[in-house]
């Protein structure tokens, strides 16, 4: 199976497909006198968050008591001696309907644990895809394309493609440096960009002359080269001056320190300034704990908890970065938490140092709107992974959901934009009413 | 092959893997032959006679300084050594090496951590790819095993018999040897691997020791082999195991050719899909000898005609400080190359950096504008400067596109490009020519033919 980890820009379909008039965003389109959709402020949002290296599943989402005869939480505390949470230091999920489950949140999760109380998240658990690939880069490969069997364009990509908007028109945004494969549809894609106040020319732009150097690099865009990574490189040029000028007057709070927040304030920056946006990728990176997992990984999900609570109620910390979320707005975003793979059940060493190796399955976590509205239904979902027994414990977790399930479920039940190639793989029963 | 170079050939060239030409090197190497240009990039000495480079004391001195280097001060020394090689690549006498040098870094992608792997311990490792770069691949492969700054970061010297770390062995198959297009080794491949590289540690002078104790003595079975009592050679066993699959020396020479002559895209290496791949795996796989497999590339028509290689953004930056005779270890050329997407001794993952159009976005758009934007500034600045090394560098006359192409290092400059210039030139035709020499060198820089060669 050969895997991309980049996509060719492929026949004459895909170099014209990209970029043909300069990127606007809608708001700036309505100005412009083209059609625009009207109801652009009520569609709905979907922030994807990539938490990059493989999470570790199990000490996010802790079996913390054995229950109907599958001895979980006993395999855990037996393989994971050192690494292993007590049930008592754990969150417990402990809706009506949990005590079948016998499971605990992370300790540095509280705000996603609140969040779970008030019936808004939905743990999935076991996801994966069959013929599990251990690499962080051919899975990613596959969680971005939700192909297992090789598809050049990804599962957002593909929704852009489908939706059908104008060539110019952003809809979807990845934050970061280039454009990850999720983003990129066969005749659509997203833009990438890092943050909002670096989305400036080093010249400014008040001076005719730099006006006129912006104006001439757009023209780039206008003659193509015949070479596609030329041509592609003089489209994005064009794309670039546009996007500068659109988010000229985007006010921007200041930076918090810390990547993640900070990622998620210019998501919340770009969904409010009423650009037409509607999904927006991020990444969290460092979960691949081969070591010191304990540490590492406690820190990544607080900076995760932290970074969620900051996106809905503008608060982090002590500090009120920026205004909560608009009801109108809070009503219409729905958040999914993604990594390439979990990690394996035992740890690989002792006492702090200890970590784990490439595993396969991990719990997905989405988080929709207040619950009296959403149509997403909170709770655990799905089966858990068999862990075997005491006397003979697995070695891995193996997947009980397919992650195209889950893409369909959202992609069905949530964007209202199925996606043909997932036909044999019906939506998760439950998971929205 | 025997036909005369071109000046676009060699333009493209010397893009690809020598920081780019001057105007004196299209003049020199225009009408010779491309065997005669690929002997002269090769003709670099043997390491034990490199160290006479005139860079060699500050080399030194940036080493030494890393070792004192803590959470305070790491960036200067890291900035410092940025600094140092990025001015190296600009000044070099054997260009092709320093771009293997950055070839291997990519390869063997391997970045700092807290606290370790620091800058002294990256240094090193370059020091040691550079020993390797144009040498034998398999020993350059052993020495990245036993690299300190490779053992920390992939957590090598953690690793230990009864608990063995997979972190190294599962990245050196997938990454540095054998490729996963096709995957030629197994999971249990390795975690076997894994155990034979046990033993493996670095102590506290950052130097990378073999401990008996931490290693699993156990028979291992490797790739179908037998690796049994064997000590700190398991893992030259492991190496060699790898070497001899089919699928190691066409990944290897897929790298070479994807990174060097034209982006190819991902393919299946063991079809042989693409003549170039399979001529330099021919050789690679005779004797691991690279600057054999290099020559085989550097000769070949394929490479002649190239195909489109987006450069790296550090190579994009060399070429444009050497055109105006500019330092490279500038603070705002530092930015520019992280806001591109490249910080030397600091790669994204172990993955190293991007290819193709990975590297073409809107963040690394407005990142080159900014360099640009250094470059002419300096440009300007030297031009009537007369306190600058060999005195004030005047630059052409705006109009004279002809003679701005040759100090970019192209016969002339692409249709597109051209006409964007003129077009330029014609809207602010009434500006002073200083402005005018602004907007060029701005336009240049951002043209799709720099960053694309």
């Amino acid at each position: 199976m050969v895997l991309s980890r980049r996509r060719f820009i492929g026949g004459a379909a895909g170099a014209a497909g990209l970029y043909l008039a300069s990127p606007v965003f809608a708001r700036a389109g309505r100005a412009m006198g083209m059609g625009v959709d009207p109801a652009l402020a009520n569609r709905r949002r979907l922030i994807v968050i990539h938490l990059g290296g493989g999470n570790d599943g199990l000490n996010t989402v802790v079996p913390i008591a054995d229950v109907a005869g599958a001895a979980r939480a006993s395999v855990y505390r037996k393989l994971r001696p050192s690494l292993g949470y007590a049930p008592e230091q754990t969150l417990r999920l402990d809706r009506p309907d949990d005590g079948g489950h016998g499971l605990g949140l992370s300790p540095s999760l509280p705000y996603l644990h609140g969040l779970y109380r008030e019936g808004r998240v939905a743990v999935v658990q076991g996801v994966d895809y069959p013929n599990h690939n251990y690499s962080h880069f051919s899975s990613t490969e596959i969680w971005h394309t939700g192909e297992p069997e090789h598809s050049a364009s990804g599962w957002i990509g593909r929704h852009l493609d489908r939706v059908g908007h104008s060539e110019g028109e952003v809809r979807a945004v990845g934050i970061g440096h280039g454009l990850p494969s999720i983003l990129r549809g066969d005749s659509r894609q997203g833009l990438g960009l890092v943050n909002i106040p670096a989305t400036r020319f080093a010249d400014g732009n008040s001076d005719i002359y730099a006006k006129s150097r912006h104006d001439h690099l757009a023209q780039f865009g206008a003659h193509p080269e015949t070479e596609l990574l030329r041509a592609l490189h003089g489209r994005t040029a064009a794309a670039t001056v546009g996007l500068v000028a659109n988010l000229a007057d985007a006010k921007v709070p200041e930076s918090t320190g810390k990547p993640l927040a900070d990622a998620l304030v210019t998501a919340r920056v770009l969904l409010e300034e009423d650009l037409g946006v509607e999904v927006v990728y991020l990444e969290h990176h460092g979960f691949d704990t081969h070591s010191n997992q304990r540490v590492a990984q406690e820190q990544l999900l607080a900076e995760l908890d932290a970074g969620l609570g900051m996106f809905w109620s503008g608060k982090l910390g002590t500090k009120q970065v920026m205004a909560p979320m608009s009801p109108h707005l809070a009503e219409r975003t729905m958040v999914m938490t993604i990594s390439e793979f979990g990690r394996r059940i035992g740890e690989n060493a002792s006492g702090a140092a200890a970590g784990t190796d490439h595993g396969a399955a991990s719990p997905m976590f989405l988080i929709g709107p207040p619950a009296a509205t959403s149509p997403l239904v909170g709770g655990v979902h799905g089966d858990h992974p068999d862990m075997g027994s005491v006397a003979l414990p697995a070695d891995n977790l193996t997947m009980t959901t397919d992650l195209r399930r889950v893409y369909e479920s959202v992609l069905t039940n949530w964007l209202h934009n199925p996606d043909p190639l997932y036909r044999r793989h019906a939506p998760l029963p439950g998971l929205f009413r | 092959m025997a036909e005369p170079l071109t000046a676009h050939e060699v333009s493209s060239i010397l893009g690809r893997v020598a920081f780019g030409a001057s105007a004196a090197d299209l003049d020199t190497w225009t009408g010779r032959t491309q065997v005669e240009l690929a002997d002269h990039l090769l003709s670099v000495p043997d390491p034990a006679m490199r160290g006479a480079q005139s860079d060699e004391s500050r080399r030194a001195s940036v080493t030494l300084a890393a070792t004192s280097a803590n959470e305070e001060n790491g960036r200067t020394h890291l900035h410092a050594a940025q600094g140092w090689w990025q001015e190296r690549m600009r000044i070099t006498g054997w260009p092709l090496l320093e771009r293997m040098v950055l070839f291997w870094h990519d390869h063997f992608a391997t970045g700092l951590g807290v606290p370790h792997p620091d800058v002294a311990m990256m240094l090193r490792q370059n020091e040691t790819q550079r020993t390797h770069a144009l040498g034998n691949f398999a020993e350059l492969a052993a020495a990245m095993t036993q690299d300190p700054a490779m053992l920390t970061w992939l957590d090598g010297a953690k690793s230990v018999a009864g608990k063995p770390n997979e972190n190294y062995a599962r990245e050196f198959f997938e990454l540095f040897t054998m490729g996963v297009s096709p995957q030629q080794y197994s999971e249990s491949d390795i975690r076997e691997a894994a155990r034979a590289l046990t033993g493996w540690t670095v102590n506290g002078q950052r130097a990378a020791v073999f401990d008996p104790r931490r290693h699993d003595t156990r028979s291992k079975t490797v790739l179908g082999r037998q690796i049994s009592d064997l000590g700190d050679a398991e893992h030259l066993a492991v190496r060699d195991a790898a070497l001899a699959t089919p699928v190691s020396s066409r990944f290897i020479a897929w790298k070479l050719v994807q990174k060097l002559a034209y982006d190819l895209g991902p393919i299946d290496v063991m079809s042989d899909s693409e003549p170039l791949v399979s001529k330099v795996a021919a050789s690679l796989r005779k004797d691991w000898n690279i600057r054999g497999a290099l020559g085989v590339l550097l000769r070949s028509p394929e490479f002649r005609r190239g195909g489109g290689l987006a450069r790296q953004p550090v190579e994009q930056a060399v070429h444009a400080c050497k055109a105006f005779g500019i330092a490279t270890d500038a603070a705002e050329v530092l930015q520019s190359l992280d806001g591109m997407g490249q910080r030397l001794f600091y790669p994204p993952n172990v993955g190293g950096w991007p290819v193709g159009e990975e590297w073409i976005s809107p963040g690394s758009t407005l990142a080159r504008y900014r360099l640009a934007t250094f470059v002419e500034h300096e440009a300007r600045r030297t031009a009537g400067a007369f306190d600058v090394p060999f005195g004030p560098r005047p630059l052409p006359p705006a109009a004279d596109l002809q003679t701005w192409a040759r100090l970019f290092g192209f016969p002339r400059f692409t249709p597109n490009t051209e006409r964007v210039l003129r077009g330029y030139l014609s809207a602010n035709a009434k500006a002073d020519e200083p402005q005018r020499h602004k907007g060029l060198i701005t336009l240049v820089i951002s043209s799709p033919e720099w960053t694309v060669m």
